[in-house]
This record gives C-alpha cells, sequence and structure tokens, in this order.
C-alpha cells in the first residue's frame, strides 16, 4: 500500500513538472505555430539565475520572481526582435530557436561552469512528511500544489477571459481572428512571454529534485515534446492530462519494469502518434 | 620600377619563406619541442570533470616550468565536444598529423577512450588516459601504447565489497547507472563481497541521466543491511539526496563508489551526504605532503576545489614527466620512451603510483567516510589498501578467465 501512494504521489508530482514545461510549448505552438527549441534553455536559465538569486537572499521567492522575470523578458526580446523576422516560416524559426538553445547553453557554462547543481527548497519545505509507514518529501507536495494552482489559473485565464478568448481564437484561425479585430501581433508576444515564464517557473520548481546542469535543456525539451504530442499541440488541457499521463506512466513503469525505463516516457508517446496522431486532445 | 619589383619580389620570398615554415614545422622539431595532444571534452555534460582533468595536468607543466628531461614541453587542448567518439577522432588526427604531438592525453569518457586507444595503437602514438575507467582498456584490450594514470572501474571496487563484509553486512542490494561503468564499478564489489560470504539481494539499474530517482528507490528492499551504489555527476547529486527525502538515509547504511560524494558535488549534497561511505583512490583530504601541496597549488590558481579528475590529470602528466627524464628528453624513440612509460614510479597526491604489466595503475585505496569538519563537508580516509592493482587477489590469467562484469549483470542475485 505504501508503494502504491508513493509512487502515485511522485508519479502526479513529476507529473506537475512535466504541465509546466509542456504548457508553454503548447501554447506557443498552438498560437503562432513556432516550435520553439529554445524551451528546455528558459528552464535552465530560470532555475540558474534562480540558483543565483538564492545564494544572495537566501530567499526561494525572490529567486522565483527573478528567474520568471528573467526568462520572460528574453521570451519576448527572442520573438519580438528575431522571430519576427520570419513570419509563417516554420523552419527558419525553429532554426533561430535552435541556434539560441546553443548559445543559452553555452553563456551558461559560462557563467555557471559545469558542475551540477540543484536549487535549495524553500526552507519550509525541507523536510519530508511521515504518515505512518509512508515518507514523502513535502516539496513534492508543494510541486503538486502549485501545478494545480497554475492549471486553473490557465485554463480560467483560457476560458473565463476576454484574453482567453482571444487566445482560442488565434489558435482556431488565425485569419478569421485577425478579421475581427484581435490584435495577433500583440498577442503572439504575449503568449511567447507567458511561455517563457511558464517554462522558467518550471525550472525553479523541478530546481531542486532534479537540479541544474549542462544538458538539462535538452533533457528537459524531450520531456517537454514528449508530454506535448501526447496531450495535443495547441491544447491546455493536453499540457495537463498529458504532463499526468506521462508523470504516472513513467514513474509506475520505472518501479514496476525496471529493465523498461527507458521505454516509460517513449512508449506511449509512440502508441499515441500511431493511434492518435494529433494527440489526447490536439486539434493540429 | 625595378625597385618596386625588388620589393615585391622580396615579400613573395617572405610569404613563400613563411609558408614554407609552418609547413616543414612538425618535421623540423627533432630536438625542438615535445608536443603533447590533450584530449578533453570542456563543453557538455563532462565539462565540469574536463575542465578539472586539463587544469591538473597543466598545473604540472607549469610548476615545472614546461621543462622536461632537458627539452621544452607544449601542451595543446583540444576540446572534444560531445561524446561521440568521431569528434575526438577528430580532434586526435589533427593532433598527430598536423600538430604533430608526440604524446596524446586527456579522455573522459569510455567510449572515447576505446576509439582513441586503437587510433593511438595504429599510429604508434603513446597515449595516456587520465579518466576513462573502462576495465578492458587495461586488460582484454591492452595496447603497448596505452597508458593510465586514473582508475580501472572496479580496482577501487573491490576492496570495498571486502570492507563491508567486515562490518558485518550480510545484505546488500546493488545500485548502479545502467551502462558499462556502471555494471563494473558494482561488479567489483558485488564480487568479492559474495565471495567473502554476503549475498547480493536484489540489483537496480536506472538509465543515466535519470530525471527522478523516486521510483528506483522505491525498489530498495527493506530488509537489506546495506545498500551500495555507483552514480556520478548530476545522478549522484540527485540519488543521494532522494535517499534522504525518502527516508532511507539512518535506516539502510548507504555505501558506494567514490563518484556518488566526490568534491565535484560534495558541498552540493549537504547534510544528506553525511556518513556516506565510499571508495576511491583519492580525496581532498588525504593529510600527505604531495596532496598539500598539490591542492593548495590547485585551488590557488583555479580558485576551486580540487578533485579527483584534477588530481589524475596531475598524476598524468607526472608520468610523462618521468618518462622523459628516463628517455633524456628522446621521446622519439619509442620504444624506449614506452618502455620508461611503464616503468614510472611516481609520489603522486594521492599516494605511491606505478604501472602494472598491463599499464593501469597500482595504487592505494581509501574507504572515505562523509563528515562535516569546520562547517565544510569532506570524504575522510577511515581505512586504506595500499598497492591496490586492478586484479585484486587475483593473477592477471585468473582474473580475465572469470566472466566480465557487463555480463555479470543481472546474475549476482542467487
Amino acid at each position: 500500500m505504501t508503494f502504491w501512494i508513493t509512487q502515485l504521489l511522485n508519479g502526479v508530482s513529476f507529473g506537475m513538472l512535466l504541465f509546466l514545461l509542456a504548457a508553454g510549448l503548447s501554447l506557443i505552438y498552438g498560437l503562432m505555430r513556432i516550435l520553439n527549441l529554445a524551451h528546455g534553455s528558459y528552464y535552465l536559465l530560470g532555475a540558474y539565475v534562480g540558483l543565483t538569486v538564492v545564494r544572495y537572499t537566501e530567499s526561494f521567492v525572490y529567486a522565483a520572481v527573478a528567474g520568471t522575470a528573467v526568462v520572460t523578458v528574453l521570451g519576448i526580446l527572442m520573438e519580438r526582435f528575431f522571430l519576427r523576422r520570419f513570419p509563417k516560416q516554420a523552419l527558419p524559426q525553429a532554426l533561430l530557436t535552435f541556434g539560441f538553445l546553443f548559445i543559452i547553453a553555452d553563456l551558461a557554462l559560462w557563467i555557471w561552469g559545469g558542475n551540477p547543481q540543484t536549487l535549495p527548497k524553500p526552507q519550509v519545505f525541507a523536510a519530508s512528511i511521515w504518515v505512518g509507514n509512508i515518507v514523502f518529501p513535502s516539496y513534492r507536495l508543494f510541486v503538486i500544489a502549485v501545478g494545480i494552482i497554475v492549471g486553473l489559473g490557465l485554463w480560467w485565464l483560457q476560458e473565463g477571459t476576454r484574453l482567453g478568448a482571444m487566445i482560442r481564437a488565434g489558435v482556431d484561425d488565425e485569419e478569421m481572428a485577425r478579421g475581427t479585430g484581435v490584435n495577433v501581433s500583440l498577442l503572439s508576444t504575449a503568449v511567447f512571454g507567458l511561455g517563457a515564464f511558464l517554462a522558467a517557473l518550471g525550472g525553479i520548481m523541478g530546481g531542486p529534485f532534479v537540479g541544474v546542469y549542462p544538458g538539462a535543456d535538452f533533457e528537459i525539451l524531450l520531456l517537454a515534446f514528449v508530454v506535448v504530442i501526447i496531450g495535443g499541440l495547441g491544447s491546455l488541457k493536453g499540457a495537463f492530462f498529458g504532463g499526468l499521463l506521462v508523470g504516472l506512466l513513467d514513474n509506475f513503469g520505472k518501479a514496476l519494469f525496471p529493465e523498461l525505463a527507458l521505454f516509460t516516457i517513449f512508449a506511449p508517446m509512440a502508441i499515441i502518434l500511431a493511434v492518435r496522431p494529433t494527440g489526447l486532445f490536439g486539434r493540429l | 620600377m625595378r625597385q618596386r619589383m625588388g620589393w615585391r619580389m622580396a615579400t613573395g620570398v617572405v610569404a613563400l619563406a613563411w609558408l614554407l615554415g609552418l609547413l616543414g614545422a612538425p618535421m623540423a622539431d627533432a630536438q625542438g619541442t615535445v608536443k603533447v595532444g590533450f584530449v578533453s571534452p570542456l563543453t557538455g555534460v563532462y565539462a565540469a570533470p574536463g575542465a578539472d582533468m586539463r587544469d591538473g595536468f597543466l598545473l604540472y607543466w607549469s610548476q615545472a616550468g614546461n621543462k622536461a628531461g632537458g627539452r621544452t614541453v607544449e601542451v595543446i587542448v583540444e576540446d572534444k565536444g560531445s561524446n561521440k567518439p568521431e569528434d575526438a577522432l577528430t580532434k586526435a588526427r589533427k593532433l598527430v598529423d598536423r600538430d604533430g604531438v608526440h604524446i596524446l592525453a586527456g579522455v573522459i569518457s569510455t567510449p572515447v577512450a576505446v576509439a582513441l586507444a586503437k587510433y593511438a595503437t595504429d599510429q604508434k602514438v603513446p597515449l595516456i588516459v587520465a579518466n576513462a575507467g573502462a576495465d578492458a582498456i587495461t586488460q582484454k584490450a591492452r595496447s603497448p601504447y596505452v597508458f593510465r594514470s586514473s582508475f580501472a572501474n572496479s580496482d577501487s571496487s573491490h576492496p570495498l565489497g571486502e570492507w563491508a563484509y567486515k562490518q558485518g553486512y550480510r545484505k546488500m542490494v546493488l545500485m548502479a547507472s545502467d551502462y558499462g561503468a556502471g555494471y563494473e564499478q558494482t561488479g567489483g564489489f558485488a564480487r568479492t563481497f559474495t565471495e567473502a560470504g554476503g549475498k547480493i539481494i536484489k540489483e537496480v539499474y536506472s538509465p543515466l541521466g535519470t530525471a527522478d530517482f523516486a521510483p528506483f528507490i522505491s525498489q530498495i528492499d527493506r530488509s537489506a543491511d546495506v545498500v551500495a551504489v555507483f552514480y556520478a555527476g548530476a545522478d549522484a547529486l540527485r540519488f543521494v539526496k532522494a535517499y534522504e527525502e525518502y527516508g532511507l538515509k539512518g535506516k539502510i547504511p548507504l555505501i558506494g563508489k567514490g563518484f556518488l560524494t566526490d568534491d565535484l558535488i560534495l558541498q552540493k549534497l549537504g547534510d544528506a551526504a553525511i556518513d556516506v561511505v565510499t571508495a576511491l583512490h583519492w580525496s581532498r583530504a588525504l593529510d600527505n605532503p604531495e596532496n598539500k601541496k598539490f591542492s593548495q597549488a590547485y585551488e590557488e590558481r583555479y580558485k576551486r576545489p580540487a578533485t579527483v579528475y584534477a588530481e589524475q590529470g596531475y598524476v598524468a602528466a607526472q608520468m610523462t614527466a618521468m618518462a622523459l627524464e628516463t628517455v633524456k628528453g628522446n621521446v622519439e624513440n619509442k620504444e624506449a620512451f614506452l618502455a620508461a612509460l611503464s616503468k614510472v614510479e611516481v609520489d603522486a597526491p594521492r599516494g605511491k603510483v606505478k604501472l602494472d604489466a598491463f599499464h593501469n595503475p597500482i595504487h592505494p585505496i581509501y574507504i572515505l567516510k562523509v563528515e562535516k569538519k569546520g562547517g565544510v563537508l569532506q570524504n575522510t580516509p577511515i581505512a586504506s589498501y595500499p598497492n591496490t592493482g586492478q586484479f585484486w587477489k587475483w593473477t592477471p590469467e585468473a582474473y580475465m578467465a572469470m566472466p566480465d562484469y557487463g555480463a555479470m549483470k543481472g546474475k549476482w542475485v542467487k
């Protein structure tokens, strides 16, 4: 029983992290058809900036604010000054973001060095919780909480606000949206910034247990892609449930079938691609 | 008109001479500089150990005034970038063909070591491996041109298995990253532990670069006396922290290979690492004059803690210098140089090091325990096994006749 509960909570917490990472990627692609390969770099930078801020201020909150702020600004700048030069050209845009991925990776190596690091957890969540026989790090429960709050926040944004309506319109049919007076250009920048924000938040949240190190950007990007493929491009619901599904499958897969550890993430992706290529909730 | 032509001719001649000089340079150095090509990853996941290994190597030469055996020594460093052997081969070719290096050194990872070992043997250039520990390189796949200043994956594992049995542990859970080095590093202690009478009750392997260790930690059989592991780098950092988070620290002792708590990540592990016991051939906390000198010089020059990778780079340089001294700088006489290299005995920061017949170090192995001294974590030596070779108590023939550790994966649990 202990085993199942621990694994369930684990899978859900990892899934929430995956959701944060995939949501941004999915939104950006959904609205602008840009495959943002620098998404992994946003995770990396968010975590590294957070690390530096935490060193100087001992505050997880400041680190989170700084990390997300810096990366959001970077995302906006990337979109406004670089990606705009290739409107609607998928390949040049993807290559551009790929280039950024490498540049940021090298910059990070130069500034923060090559050692693997982890973000210190906020003091209040440093200990593990014991309920009977079950031990679980309280920090991971925090991650689950944040994931749910962000999920609810994004859902409210998408369904309950005008901004959300404009985003949905833009995702469904950009020309019509423009035709009805939606400022798609400003929207694009806003969504790109939001995507970067979510990835950086993922970096801060994931920093304490996944860590940050050279190569993390590629690994995270890969995970985000898997979730987005399973959940469906352009869909927040897809990112949420896709993330949960991948987190649970991966966790239980590794715990029950360790010999297949490498497959547990990719097998579901392959199955979805074969059976339902647009993903669980995708519409593109 | 004549004057102009003269200037042009002169410029042309000078340019031609300069070009010829460039082309002829590798050949013209018969009594000139000894060139050493150092191949190390300076970007990517192995960037940190790669930089340490290179800096340890360079530290020696800067202390020796870039001289050995009466000749100037020049080190040319090439970043092999990714983990792909092809890239390393390209760099090695450049070093040997274009730069005319006499000796190759460096190499963090096994696939690169295997590729370069073959290349060095074909090109007849001595290669000193300053990290990659794949057992085969100095066993079944050995070459007269390939030497190691670092370790064989299983050499410090053998004493750990015996030590574990002596502590009274009888039931062991074995965990490692799921790749060649993982099997060899843990296979060594699995073998000596089981030979002494202990039992392996479970083997758990996780992919290299596992983001989340929770599902693997949950597979640890709670009736075990000890959990013995091999993890390095980011994996080690995450594993040790997760071991504490999921309540195992203090319940089941954790032991492993030195890379689990090595100085690259030790301070970041924090209190989660306290009381973890590991086995390795070096620790920052070793209390001998050579190590004190080396560590202080390294930290003063590079402003970061000395690590085992730096020490291995330093020892590679020590070996090169000693061999050059023996042949009085005549590195071009390959036979003499190889013979000199195989007979080196250096006072390394880790202790006395010499090479066995297969060119792998015979060196002291230390059992280390993580302790906090003066608010800082360190790997304190609590036991030592001097003059340990890669074959432990077996003869080379008997050892190599046993199944290799890659084949033993999954078969330790009876």
